[in-house]
C-alpha cells in the first residue's frame, strides 16, 4: 500500500473538544427560541391498562398552562422501524409504566411539571405481560392485540403469542454432529435490561415557521430517521422539515431510534409557538430505551484436541412494549452466535418478544453483548473440561481472512489472531493464568479472556464536498457526533484522500437542510461508511481538480496527481504545480462552474448465501464487514463480600487502520468502562411492572474509583480492501467481551461460574458459598 | 416557599416553632434532593447557615472533641483526629463525593437519620452526645439515643440539633469506618464503625456499630463486651471474641432490603465485615 | 407560592437581580435566567456532578443549592473560568489526552477539578486522590483514565509554568 497521508493515523485534536471543555458547546436544552413553550409528559402509573378517560380541564385552569395534549387529540399514524405498533402518545391503552399519556405545554417547565398532577386518568387495569415466560406462555394475553394490521417492513416469521419475530441462520447437520464429539457443554445464560445513562437526557425542540415549515434541533443518532418519521407522524413532506442535531450528549444506541421529536412537532403545530421537551433523569430511564434483557442457551461440542464441531444456540430476547429495532438487534445476535470460530455444525435460532415494560432499542454491541456473553462463558468451560488453556482453544479454532463467515459471506479482513496474540503478549498471560490463586487478605486473583467479533457496515449513506473560491472544502454528511469524535475522523478523511491540510476542511453540522442522507451513526459504521462516501467525494473532485489541471497545462489527465498540501502537479515534474485556489477560482469564474464532488453507496458487500446456510427470516440480506477483538480482565474477588474488583485489562482491537488512534482509544476505554458496569453492577429492575430503581442513585453507574486507569488498549491493524484508508469500525467492539472475560477470569480466581450477569456480589458470594459446601 | 436566614438560634426556634411543616435547611445535600424529585414541599424553609457558631470543630483542653452541626463534612474529614474519633473523620471521608461533602453538614446528615448513613454508626461508635436547643431550652441526648427510626430522631418539633460532643479518647485507642458499597460514593450496602482502645495487651473498650442492619445504627452491648478483656497482640484482637461479637450483631440484625443488597446478604456480610473492621481499628492501635 | 422573591446572585463576579417565583434551584437560574448553560443538568438530584459550580471557591452541586439560600456567596460556574489558569491549563490537558467525548459531563469535570488543583499547595494529588475527587461526576464516555491523565498533565504545566498562574 502506498504511504498513507500524515493526516490519516494521527491523533490531532478533535474540533469539538475546546468548546466542550469550556462549557460553550451547545447541546439541545441549552438552545432557546422566541416564545418557546416547555412541555412535561403525565405518564402511565400501570404495566397495562385501558384508558377510559383523560379528563385536563383542571390543569388546563393553572397560570402558564397552554395545552392539554393526549394520544385521541393527535392522528393515529403508527410509525416503527420494522413494527409500525408506534403512537406519540398511548392511544386507548397503555403498555408500561411510564409510557407518555398526555403532555401539558406551558410558558416554562416548572409549570409544565406542576400542571401534569391535576390532570384526571381514569384506568382499567389489564393482565400484563412481565417476563419471557409469561409472554410465550400458550395461554398469554397479547401486548399487541392488533400485532397482525399493524404495517410492516419485511418477513418477521411471528409466529407464538406476543412474538416480534423469529429468525434462523443453520449451518451443517448438528443434531448429527453431536456424535462426533468427544466433549459437549450446555448451558442457558441470562442478561439484564442495561439503561444507556448517557449524561443528557432527550431533548427536543420543533418550531414552524409562517410558510409552514418545521424545524427540529434534537438529541439524536440520526437525522435522517427523525427526518423520515417526522414526514410520516406529521404528514408533512420532507422538503417542509428540517432536522437538526446540536452536540449530543451521548447516544450509545440509545437516542439511535426517534424519541420525542414527533410529538414536540406535534405540540408546535398545535400551540402554534416553538415547544421544547427535556425529558427529567426519571421519565428518560423510565421511556426511553434498554438493552434487550434475554435468554441464551447454548450448546456447544468439540473433539479432545479443542477443534470445535457443533453449536445449537437459542435465544430468546425482551423486546418490551414496542418493537423498535429489535428485529436488527436479533438478527446481529444471531449472526455472532457462532463467533469468529470454524464450527462447521451450527444451528442458531432466535425471537424476540413483547412484554409490558420500557421498550428495548439498540445499545452499543446491538444483540451481540448478549449471545457473546453466553458463548464465550462457554468456550472457557469446553477449554476447562478439554484441560486446555482457553486462549489457545481460541487460537485453535480462530476464523482466518478469506474463510467464510456463518451465511457465507466472505471474511475480507480479519486479525482475530493477532488480536488474541498481542493481548496474550501484553498481559503476560501465560504467567497470571499460572499464578496460583491463594488468597490475601481475602481476596482471590484470577484472569479471563473473550474473543470478540463484531460487523460495521449497514445501509446508505452520502456525502458532498464542495471547493470554495479559494481551495478549502466544505465536507457535508449528516453523520452524528455522540462524542466519539466522528466530525474529526470524518475531517481528516476528507483532508487525507485530497491531501490537504486539516484546516483547510470545513465540516456542516448534522443538518438535513444542509448535508445528504446518513442511514444513521451506530452499527459501528461511520467511519468506514460514511468515510467511505467520503473518499469517493473526494475522488471526484479530484478528477475535477485534474480535468481543470489538464486544460491548464494542456497535458493528459492520467499525467496528473494530486500533491500535498493542496496542489495539483504534473507527474514526474516537481515544480509544475498549479494550486487548487487557481483552479478553484478558474472554475468558480472562467470555466466549468464550482467544483462539487458527492459519494454515495449502500453497504455492497457480499449477501448471504442462501447454498451455505439456511436462512430464515432474515432481516438483512447483507450487513457489513466483520471486526475482531480479544479482551482480557484480570480481576480480584473478595471472598468476604463477593465483589469484584478489575485490577487490569488488555483490550485488543482490530480496526483495519486507526484514522485518529487517540480516539480510537477513547472508544476502547469507554467501551470496556460500559462493559464493565454491565457486567458487574448494571441492571434495571422492575417489581410487578413497576420500575425499582430509575434513577441514577439507585442505577449506578461505574465512576471513576470503580475503574482501574490500567484499560489497556491495543490498536491492532490491518486495512480492509473496501474501508477508507483501509479502516474499520470500533464503536461497540470494547464492550462485547468484557462481561464473559470477567465471568471467566471469575472461574480462574475461585472456580466457579456465574452465567447470569450482572455479577453482583450477592451473586458471587452464593456461588462461593455453594462451592464451599461441595 | 421562603427561606428564612436567621443569624440567631432562638430566631431559628422561633421561625421553626410558627408551623409545624417548616424545616431546617443545612447544607441542603439531603433536602434539596427530596424537594427536586417532588418528595417534600414545605411552606418555607429556615436556613441555619447565617446562625453564628455552628460550624467549629474544636478539641477542647481535655481531648474531647466538640463539632458543630452546621461543619461541613468536608472540614471534618480533613481534621486530625486521634484515637477513637479517627472513626468519625473516616466516615466522613467516605461520605457521597468532594462536592456534596463540601456543603453537606454533620448535622445534616445526623438528623436525615437515613439508616444506610455513614455518619450515625460512626457516632454512636465514638459515644457522641448530642446537643439539642429548642423552645423548651437545652438538651442533651446520647447519639444511641438520638436515631429512633427510619428518619426518624429523637428531635421535637422546632427543636435543632446545634452539635455533637465526644469524649476524649483514651490513651491507647483507635476508630475504624469500614464501608461497604456497590460503587464508590454509593450508600453503605453495610458499613461497621468501630471504636477500640487497649491496655496491657488487653482490650479495654470496644464499640461496633453497624450501618444498614437496621433501621437505626445497631449496637450491642453483649457484643462488644465480647471483646473487653480479649488479647490484643500485634495489632490484631482475639479472632474468636471477634467471631462471637460478629454472630451476635448478626442475630440482632433486621437489615435493609433495598436495591443496594437484600436483606439476607447483608445479613451474612455482618461477620466477615466485622472481623475486618475490627482487624483495621486494632493495627491502628498496634501492639 | 406565587409570591415572587427578589434575590441578589454574585454569579462570576456580577451581581444579578433575580425574581424566584417557586424554590428553584441555583442550576435553574443558572440554565434558565442567567442562560449560563454551560452548567449541565445530568440528574438533578446531586448523582452526576454535571452542574458542579465553585460557591465561595469550593465545588459544589448546583442542583442542591437553593438559588433562595445563595445570596451573599460567590458563585462561580464554567463559564467564570474561562480566564482561570488553572482551567485553561485543564482545558488544554483535556483536549490534548482525548479526555472529552461527548462533553456533557466535562465542564463539572473542568470545575471540580480546578478546586483540586487550585488547593494542591503543600502535598500534590496523586493519581489515586484524583480518582477519587472525580467519584462525584459520572462520565459515561470515556473510562476515566484519560480525563485522570490530564489532569496529571495539567498539574505538571502548572508546576512548570507557576508564573502563569500568579499574573491570573
Amino acid at each position: 500500500m502506498t504511504e498513507l497521508p500524515p493526516v490519516i493515523g494521527n491523533s490531532v485534536r478533535r474540533r469539538d473538544s475546546a468548546d466542550k471543555a469550556s462549557g460553550s458547546a451547545l447541546y439541545t436544552d441549552d438552545l432557546w427560541r422566541p416564545g418557546m413553550l416547555h412541555a412535561a409528559l403525565l405518564t402511565s402509573p400501570h404495566p397495562s391498562a385501558r384508558i377510559i378517560s383523560i379528563d385536563g380541564s383542571v390543569a388546563a385552569a393553572l397560570p402558564g398552562v397552554k395545552a392539554i395534549v393526549t394520544g385521541a387529540d393527535l392522528p393515529t399514524r403508527r410509525w416503527g422501524a420494522f413494527v409500525q405498533d408506534e403512537t406519540p402518545l398511548a392511544v386507548d391503552v397503555v403498555r408500561y409504566v411510564g409510557e407518555p399519556v398526555a403532555a401539558v405545554v406551558a410558558t416554562d417547565a416548572a409549570a409544565a411539571r406542576a400542571a401534569l398532577a391535576l390532570i384526571d386518568v381514569e384506568y382499567e387495569e389489564l393482565t400484563p405481560i412481565l417476563s419471557i415466560e409469561d409472554a410465550i406462555s400458550p395461554e398469554a394475553v397479547l401486548v399487541h392485540p392488533g400485532f397482525a394490521q399493524y404495517g410492516k417492513r419485511g418477513e418477521l416469521g411471528a409466529e407464538g403469542p406476543n412474538e416480534v419475530t423469529q429468525q434462523e441462520l443453520t449451518e451443517g447437520d448438528v443434531e448429527g454432529a453431536w456424535a462426533d464429539c468427544d466433549e459437549i457443554v450446555e448451558g442457558v445464560y441470562e442478561v439484564p435490561s442495561q439503561s444507556h445513562v448517557y449524561l443528557e437526557t432527550v431533548s427536543a425542540i420543533a418550531e414552524f415557521d409562517k410558510s409552514g415549515k418545521l424545524t427540529v434541533w434534537s438529541a439524536n443518532q440520526s437525522v435522517s430517521k427523525v427526518l423520515s418519521t417526522l414526514t410520516k407522524a406529521l404528514d408533512l413532506p420532507m422538503s417542509k422539515i428540517r432536522v437538526i442535531t446540536p452536540a449530543v450528549g451521548g447516544g450509545f444506541g440509545g437516542k439511535s431510534g426517534v424519541t420525542v421529536q414527533p410529538l414536540v412537532a406535534h405540540l408546535a403545530r398545535i400551540t402554534g409557538k416553538p415547544v421544547k421537551l427535556t425529558l427529567t433523569r426519571e421519565d428518560d430511564f423510565m421511556m426511553m430505551r434498554r438493552r434487550h434483557p434475554a435468554i441464551v442457551k447454548v450448546k456447544t461440542g468439540a473433539k479432545a484436541d479443542g477443534t470445535l464441531v457443533a453449536r445449537d444456540l437459542e435465544v430468546i430476547y425482551d423486546g418490551g412494549a414496542y418493537a423498535e429495532d429489535s428485529p436488527a438487534v436479533l438478527g446481529f445476535g444471531l449472526l455472532m452466535g457462532r463467533g469468529p470460530y470454524r464450527i462447521p455444525h451450527c444451528r442458531l435460532r432466535g425471537s424476540v418478544v413483547y412484554t409490558n415494560k420500557l421498550r428495548a432499542g439498540g445499545f452499543r454491541g446491538f444483540g451481540n453483548p448478549q449471545v457473546t456473553f453466553a458463548t464465550e462463558s462457554q468456550l472457557d468451560e469446553l477449554a476447562e473440561r478439554l484441560g486446555l488453556d482457553p486462549l489457545e482453544l481460541r487460537l485453535k479454532n480462530a476464523l482466518d481472512q478469506d474463510e467464510l463467515w456463518i451465511g457465507g459471506q466472505r471474511i475480507t479482513s480479519c486479525a482475530f489472531k493477532a488480536c488474541l496474540e498481542k493481548a496474550r503478549d501484553a498481559s503476560d498471560w501465560n504467567t497470571r493464568r499460572q499464578a496460583g490463586r491463594e488468597a490475601r487478605d481475602g481476596k482471590v486473583r484470577g484472569v479471563g479472556i473473550a474473543g470478540v467479533a463484531h460487523i460495521c457496515g449497514l445501509m446508505g449513506t452520502a456525502a458532498t464536498i464542495r471547493m470554495a473560491e479559494d481551495g478549502t472544502v466544505t465536507l457535508a454528511t449528516s453523520a452524528v457526533d455522540l462524542g466519539q469524535g466522528a466530525d474529526t475522523a470524518l475531517s481528516q478523511i476528507c483532508a487525507g484522500a485530497l491531501q490537504i491540510g486539516l484546516e483547510r476542511v470545513n465540516l456542516t453540522g448534522a443538518d438535513s437542510d444542509a448535508a445528504p442522507y446518513n442511514w444513521s451513526t451506530g452499527g459501528s459504521r461511520v467511519t468506514y461508511m460514511v468515510g467511505r462516501a467520503i473518499v469517493k467525494a473526494a475522488d471526484e473532485v479530484r478528477q475535477k481538480l485534474i480535468e481543470h489541471a489538464a486544460e491548464l497545462f494542456e497535458c493528459a489527465a492520467e499525467d496528473l496527481e494530486l500533491r500535498p498540501g493542496g496542489n495539483v502537479g504534473l507527474v514526474g515534474v516537481p515544480e509544475k504545480i498549479v494550486s487548487f485556489q487557481d483552479i478553484s477560482l478558474r472554475a468558480h469564474y472562467t470555466s466549468g462552474g464550482p467544483i462539487l464532488g458527492s459519494g454515495a453507496l449502500v453497504y455492497d458487500g457480499e449477501p448471504f448465501d442462501p447454498k451455505e446456510a439456511t436462512i430464515r427470516n432474515y432481516p438483512f440480506e447483507r450487513i457489513g464487514t466483520y471486526t475482531f477483538g480479544a479482551q482480557i480482565v484480570e480481576i480480584e474477588v473478595d471472598t468476604v463480600t463477593g465483589q469484584i474488583e478489575i485490577i487490569n485489562a488488555w483490550s485488543a482491537h482490530d480496526v483495519g487502520k486507526a484514522i485518529n488512534p487517540l480516539a480510537v482509544e477513547g472508544q476502547i476505554q469507554g467501551g470496556f468502562a460500559q462493559g464493565a458496569g454491565y457486567a458487574l453492577v448494571e441492571e434495571l429492575l422492575w417489581d410487578e411492572g413497576q420500575p425499582i430503581n430509575p434513577t441514577m442513585m439507585d442505577y449506578k453507574v461505574p465512576g471513576a474509583p470503580d475503574l482501574p486507569m490500567e484499560i489497556h488498549p491495543i490498536i491492532v491493524e490491518n486495512p480492509e480492501p473496501s474501508g477508507p484508508f483501509g479502516a474499520k469500525g470500533v464503536g461497540e467492539p470494547p464492550l462485547i467481551g468484557v462481561a464473559p472475560a470477567i465471568a471467566n477470569a471469575l472461574a480462574h480466581a475461585a472456580g466457579v461460574r456465574l452465567r447470569r450477569i450482572p455479577m453482583i456480589p450477592e451473586r458471587v458470594l452464593d456461588a462461593l458459598d455453594q462451592r464451599r459446601q461441595e | 416557599m421562603q427561606i428564612h436566614q436567621p443569624a440567631d438560634l432562638n430566631d431559628a426556634i422561633r421561625l421553626l416553632a410558627s408551623n409545624d411543616e417548616v424545616r431546617c435547611l443545612a447544607g441542603g445535600q439531603s433536602l434539596v434532593p427530596m424537594l427536586n424529585l417532588g418528595l417534600v414541599d414545605p411552606p418555607a424553609l429556615v436556613s441555619l447557615r447565617h446562625v453564628a457558631g455552628l460550624d467549629r470543630i474544636e478539641r477542647g483542653e481535655d481531648g474531647s472533641l466538640s463539632i458543630g452541626a452546621m461543619a461541613s463534612q468536608a472540614a471534618l474529614a480533613a481534621f486530625q483526629a486521634t484515637g477513637q474519633h479517627q472513626v468519625l473523620v473516616q466516615a466522613a471521608r467516605q461520605m457521597a463525593h468532594p462536592a456534596i461533602r463540601n456543603f453537606g453538614t454533620v448535622g445534616g446528615s445526623l438528623c436525615h437519620a437515613d439508616p444506610a448513613a455513614d455518619l450515625p454508626p460512626a457516632a454512636v461508635a465514638a459515644g457522641a452526645t448530642f446537643s439539642i436547643s429548642g423552645p423548651g431550652g437545652a438538651r442533651e441526648v446520647a447519639a444511641e439515643d438520638f436515631f429512633v427510626d427510619y428518619l426518624t430522631t429523637a428531635l421535637s418539633d422546632a427543636e435543632i440539633l446545634t452539635g455533637i460532643a465526644v469524649p476524649a479518647p483514651a490513651s491507647n485507642s483507635a476508630g475504624h469506618y469500614y464501608k461497604y458499597a456497590r460503587v464508590d460514593g454509593d450508600y453503605a450496602t453495610v458499613s461497621v464503625a468501630v471504636s477500640l482502645s487497649a491496655d496491657a495487651g488487653v482490650c479495654s473498650g470496644a464499640r461496633i456499630v453497624l450501618g444498614s442492619c437496621a433501621q437505626v445504627p445497631l449496637r450491642l452491648d453483649e457484643a462488644d463486651a465480647a471483646l473487653v478483656g480479649s488479647a490484643v497482640v500485634d495489632g490484631s484482637v482475639d479472632t474468636d471474641a471477634v467471631a462471637r461479637a460478629g454472630t451476635m450483631l448478626q442475630q440482632a440484625a433486621e437489615p435493609l432490603d433495598d436495591v443496594r443488597g437484600t436483606a439476607a446478604y447483608r445479613r451474612r456480610l455482618i461477620p466477615g465485615l466485622v472481623a475486618r473492621a475490627v482487624a483495621r481499628a486494632a493495627a491502628e492501635i498496634g501492639t | 407560592m406565587s409570591e415572587k422573591t427578589a434575590i441578589v446572585l454574585t454569579v462570576n463576579g456580577q451581581d444579578h437581580a433575580v425574581l424566584l417565583d417557586r424554590p428553584s434551584t441555583l442550576l435553574d437560574v443558572l440554565r434558565h435566567q442567567l442562560h449560563l448553560t454551560g452548567t449541565k443538568q445530568g440528574c438533578n438530584y446531586g448523582v452526576c456532578g454535571a452542574c458542579t459550580v465553585l460557591i465561595d471557591g469550593k465545588s459544589a452541586r448546583a442542583c442542591l443549592a437553593l438559588a433562595g439560600d445563595c445570596g451573599g456567596r460567590d458563585v462561580v460556574t464554567v463559564e467564570g473560568l474561562a480566564d482561570d489558569p488553572v482551567a485553561i491549563a485543564l482545558y488544554e490537558a483535556l483536549v490534548a489526552a482525548g479526555g472529552v467525548q461527548c462533553g456533557f459531563c466535562t465542564p463539572g469535570i473542568s470545575v471540580a477539578l480546578t478546586e483540586l488543583l487550585r488547593e494542591r499547595d503543600g502535598d500534590r494529588p496523586t493519581r489515586d486522590d484524583i480518582r477519587h475527587w472525580l467519584g462525584g461526576n459520572i462520565c459515561r464516555c470515556t473510562g476515566y483514565v484519560k480525563i485522570v491523565e490530564a489532569a496529571e498533565w495539567a498539574l505538571e504545566m502548572l508546576e512548570t509554568h507557576p508564573i502563569a498562574e500568579e499574573s491570573a
